[in-house]
């Protein structure tokens, strides 16, 4: 593990001055692991959609949002080297902001992909985004069937689970990184992790007109490929710029 | 996202705009609830000012496909483009649904 980021940016609207030394403490103890150039790390507290956009439209590698706690290590799985972009979000902030929107903006910055790239980027993080908060982080099981009752129960069972401090301060990790030609992003989540092989089965069997289970047929139209790590919290997928 | 409800003899017509996904459960219950209320013989959903939809939203006009059947409700969906466009194509909506530009 090598030494600290070697630059910290901060914004500071409004946050007392104790909690940016806790912040540049805790900075001080993030790994870069075998990173030669340093990092520009951000930290965001209780972002709205602005505050998001404006941030990952800024010139940081890594944005992470400060939730009354600092989650620890959360530079650990940055590339070797190259560029990168990433965003650490609490499952409240994921399930309440358009994060697949602002990302592929700030994204689209940063390497100068065609809308058309961007847009498909957009789509199919969108998918994996509604998939880490919703069956990963809240633990939410499938919900089959194509009744309003349905789609209460989910949206009840949703808003209880968000409700519950340790699930809702749960992480979602999206980290960016490109080359000249290829663009990958991994998606990863603290849920309990699911098999992309059952997944894909069940997908293959489900009704035409079933309620769930449409999201890995976007991605794979949108997507150059997709796979799945660490026992499934952690999707990977790739796009050509 | 948001919609608005145009009335029209029994022609409803919904104006959806914004986003439609997986946040969006609560809203569209409401949506749905409200105009297959008996009185509509024809629901229009209009996409025209609507920016994007993900899979999640795609799933809940099948829920609204499959009330509108229940309550023989003959439902259309027009005006979409863009993402909106392109996600009905890849879900092959109009093998499902009456789709109109």
């Amino acid at each position: 593990m090598g030494a600290a980021p070697a630059t910290a940016k901060f914004w500071c609207d409004g946050i007392p001055v104790g909690h940016i030394v806790a912040w540049c403490e805790w900075i001080a103890r993030q790994p870069v692991g075998n990173r030669r150039e340093g990092v520009r790390l951000a930290l965001i507290d209780r972002p709205d959609e602005e505050s998001l956009r404006r941030m990952l439209l800024a010139p940081v590698d890594a944005i992470v949002e400060v939730d009354g706690t600092l989650p620890e290590r959360e530079t650990r799985e940055l590339p070797d080297d190259g560029a990168f972009c990433l965003l650490s979000l609490t499952t409240t902030s994921a399930y309440r902001l358009f994060v697949a929107r602002a990302f592929s903006l700030g994204l689209a910055q940063r390497t100068e992909i065609s809308n058309t790239v961007r847009a498909n980027i957009e789509t199919a993080l969108q998918e994996v985004i509604a998939n880490a908060v919703i069956h990963g982080n809240l633990g939410i099981a499938m919900t089959p069937g194509t009744s309003i009752a349905a789609v209460a129960e989910l949206d009840d069972l949703t808003l209880r689970r968000l409700g519950d401090p340790v699930l809702a301060a749960r992480r979602v990790r999206i980290l960016a990184s490109w080359t000249k030609d290829r663009i990958e992003i991994r998606v990863r989540d603290e849920g309990q992790g699911y098999s992309l092989e059952m997944a894909r089965v069940a997908a293959e069997r489900r009704p035409e007109d079933a309620f769930c289970g449409r999201g890995l047929q976007v991605i794979g139209r949108l997507a150059t490929s997709y796979s799945v790590e660490s026992g499934g919290t952690c999707f990977v997928m790739a796009f050509r710029r | 996202m948001d919609y608005r409800r145009v009335n029209s003899g029994d022609v409803v017509e919904l104006r959806l705009s914004g986003r439609f996904t997986f946040q969006d459960n609560g809203k569209f219950r409401e949506m749905t609830t409200e105009c297959m209320d008996g009185k509509a013989k024809r629901i229009v959903m209009d996409f025209g000012q609507m920016e994007f939809i993900d899979s999640a939203g795609l799933g809940m006009l099948l829920v609204a496909r499959s009330l509108a059947q229940e309550k023989n409700v003959d439902l259309t969906l027009s005006g979409a483009k863009g993402q909106v466009e392109r996600m009905f194509s890849i879900s092959k909506f109009s093998t499902l649904f009456n789709v109109v530009s």
